[in-house]
């Protein structure tokens, strides 16, 4: 049987209850992408917030009842906060320890970072420290143009050169780790030569996706699809699907839904926790102020009051009809179309996460022609080796 | 959309679960009240008229009297020139006994949480007066495990004279116990999808406790007509909790949706449970009526082992 790799999966595969510090709001970078409009220098959390949110958090056992959990540091920058970052982890062993915690069996501290602290020196302790617990993805988008035309410093230059040499000390401390690349419309010629420049420096499994804002032109579909055509030829007849994955190809997209089987929300927002500087709680960091382009923040709760249960059940029972156009529910190849909830919200014609933004359709209607055309050639391939190997037994019980 | 609710004095008591605006009397414009007659006429909707401290004048009666409408007033605004009245506003604090009575009329009883205990107490004072009691609760948002607990026993209460004075359904109602007996499918206030408000400025919004949280709330104008945005999130199928549930009487309140969980198509646990005590003690009540004898149409009205139907639907636990 022909090995094809697939996309790693998160640690516990969803089933471990996401708690996320925003420790900063502040960042290095300004990528043009970045739905982070509201980033800033002045919003640090205090230690004396995070410790609150800590002893609610694991006080509250029957609500936060999962078997295991992920800590997530975001930002803006998350290193930029290692020492508050190490202090919060100390604490939260400590926590897990005294109280006898089943978290403290089964946690993990998980990073996204843009890399360019990656080798500092206070940084590197903290990994060496943590390593058993750690789960690190460093952003890199691909070639030094692509990558430079979005992810720049403040004063607009690329940080590509800054991040790309720590890529090699990253893969060593974590091996087969997968990067993030962000797609939008500029970038859309830089696909393929991307994605082969991530597999040269040695990153095997790509999660890459296009952005969800409505930011897409005319043509930018035709774009995408000849892009990701040329991919699968190169991943195809390179024979690279054996040991490298790339997120754009999946054998489960592309297909109808069924509405009451398939019925299921997209994201995990809501039954994840994010708690910002001044201790207010989120179903999700995108759905605080500073993600939020022209929507009130959705505050759940705070680290005195708790989290008000109200405010968490149109999120607990939200499911992919309710909030479908007629137009989505019916489409032919709706699997594997994503959405996230907090644009939804931010892009929705009322207050509302029950409207599915649907900017990213000729999108997806361009990856899914290319992924059949993907899955067709590759399944092929398949075809023919078992052929050839049935007739090999077959001779072989001739002789 | 079936009727329009016309608010004609900004003074309008709160008839329902919002609370009292307590603003100074102004009539609608006496053109704008035309237009939306006018409206109404044209759109095949009749008119709930929310009827104010201030006396309606002539001109405003003969408009009024020429579409078919009701009027839903405070008691203490009843005069001679209005029939057809759904009195609203009465508290605890009234003295019930002494309430207009009117056999043909349905009287709309406010009462805050903080008065429930007293609830049978008072509304059997009201039994025999009207055609029909509507019980609205005040702060249902806030109600406490404490709460619960008391109006399931004033609830019982209740039940224990109604299902007495019941020969056969429909003689004399009170909406959260007999409701649910009759009733075989959602019931609901419906904002937004049977009904919709016009405010004296002349701007339509779902009902009037959106007009008076806050005028920004409106869904168009007279002028050029209702935008619900968004308007399937008002039917019950676009609901994930209430679609699957049986509270049929409940009134699925939108704008306290939107209050308590941000969204109008989810309620909030305690408007759930609220509804689901009042659903199985008609089904208490139900059975009792059946043992007497009675022939009652109505369907048997399941067990159930929740009092928050999101437990059923809850994606996630």
């Amino acid at each position: 049987m022909t090995q094809i790799k697939e996309n790693s999966g998160s640690w516990q595969e969803g089933m471990a209850k996401s708690i996320t510090f925003i420790v900063t709001k502040d960042c290095q970078l300004a990528c043009k992408y970045c739905y982070l409009v509201g980033k800033n220098e002045k919003e640090r959390m205090p230690f004396d917030i995070a410790k609150k949110a800590i002893d609610y958090v694991l006080s509250n056992r029957e609500m936060f009842n999962e078997s295991s959990v992920i800590y997530d540091f975001i930002g803006g920058e998350p290193f930029l906060e290692i020492e508050l970052i190490d202090k919060i982890c100390d604490y939260l062993k400590e926590q897990m320890f005294i109280l006898n915690h089943p978290w403290f069996n089964s946690y993990r501290f998980n990073f996204s970072t843009n890399g360019l602290l990656y080798n500092d020196p206070q940084v590197q302790k903290y990994l060496h420290k943590n390593r058993t617990h750690l789960s690190v993805g460093i952003t890199i988008d691909g070639t030094k143009r692509k990558h430079d035309m979005n992810r720049v410093y403040k004063d607009g230059h690329g940080s590509y050169d800054d991040v790309v040499k720590n890529i090699p000390l990253w893969l060593e401390q974590f091996p087969g780790s997968g990067t993030k690349v962000t797609v939008g419309s500029a970038d859309l010629p830089y696909i393929v030569e991307s994605v082969m420049h991530l597999y040269s420096l040695g990153i095997k499994d790509v999660n890459i996706n296009v952005v969800f804002e409505d930011i897409w032109k005319y043509g930018d579909d035709v774009l995408l699809e000849d892009q990701l055509l040329q991919l699968a030829d190169i991943i195809i007849d390179k024979e690279l699907y054996k040991d490298h994955a790339c997120s754009f190809f999946s054998d489960f997209i592309g297909n109808p839904q069924d509405p009451v089987l398939d019925n299921q929300n997209w994201c995990g927002a809501g039954k994840m926790l994010s708690i910002d500087a001044e201790g207010n709680f989120y179903p999700c960091t995108r759905f605080a102020k500073y993600s939020l382009r022209s929507k009130p923040p959705i505050i759940i709760g705070n680290i005195h009051d708790g989290i008000n249960t109200n405010l968490l059940r149109p999120f607990l029972t939200l499911d992919r009809c309710t909030q479908s156009t007629r137009e989505c529910i019916e489409c032919e190849i709706a699997s594997g179309c994503a959405w996230c909830q907090g644009e939804n919200y931010d892009a929705a014609d009322t207050p509302t996460i029950f409207q599915r933004a649907t900017a990213i359709c000729k999108m997806h209607k361009a990856r899914v022609h290319a992924n059949n055309y993907y899955w067709s050639r590759l399944s092929r391939i398949m075809e023919k080796e078992e052929l050839n190997k049935l007739r090999k037994e077959s001779l072989r019980c001739n002789i | 959309m079936q009727y329009l609710i016309i608010i004609l004095d900004e003074s309008a008591n709160s008839f329902c679960y919002y609370p009292n605006p307590n603003r100074e009397a102004k009539l609608i414009n006496l053109s704008l009240l035309k237009k939306a007659i006018f409206y109404a006429q044209k759109n095949g909707l009749s008119i709930n008229f929310l009827l104010g401290k201030a006396k309606l004048p002539k001109e405003y009666l003969k408009e009024i009297d020429k579409v078919s409408h009701i009027f839903i007033m405070s008691q203490n605004h009843i005069s001679d020139d209005v029939f057809d009245v759904f009195v609203s506003d009465l508290t605890l604090d009234d003295n019930l006994s002494e309430t207009h009575s009117n056999s043909d009329s349905n009287i709309i009883l406010r009462i805050d949480k903080s008065q429930i205990a007293e609830l049978s107490s008072k509304v059997i004072a009201l039994t025999g007066k009207f055609k029909r009691i509507n019980i609205t609760i005040q702060n249902i948002d806030l109600f406490t495990q404490k709460d619960f607990d008391i109006y399931a026993q004033e609830l019982e209460k209740l039940s224990e004279v109604f299902e007495n004075k019941i020969n056969i359904i429909g003689d004399e109602e009170c909406n959260v116990l007999s409701d649910r007996i009759v009733l075989e499918k959602m019931n609901n206030c419906d904002a937004g999808v049977k009904h919709i408000t016009l405010a004296p400025n002349g701007k339509f919004y779902i009902c009037p406790a959106f007009y008076y949280e806050d005028d920004n709330n409106s869904v168009g104008d007279l002028q050029n007509g209702i935008n619900v945005k968004n308007q399937q999130l008002y039917h019950l199928s676009y609901a994930p909790i209430c679609r699957v549930c049986d509270a049929y009487q409940c009134k699925r309140c939108v704008w306290l949706n939107r209050k308590t969980t941000l969204e109008v198509n989810t309620p909030s646990h305690e408007q759930c449970v609220v509804s689901h005590l009042e659903r199985n003690t008609s089904k208490k009540m139900l059975i009792k009526i059946q043992k007497r004898g009675l022939q009652v149409q109505a369907n048997e009205i399941p067990d159930i082992d929740y009092l928050d139907p999101f437990d059923k639907v809850n994606r996630w636990k």
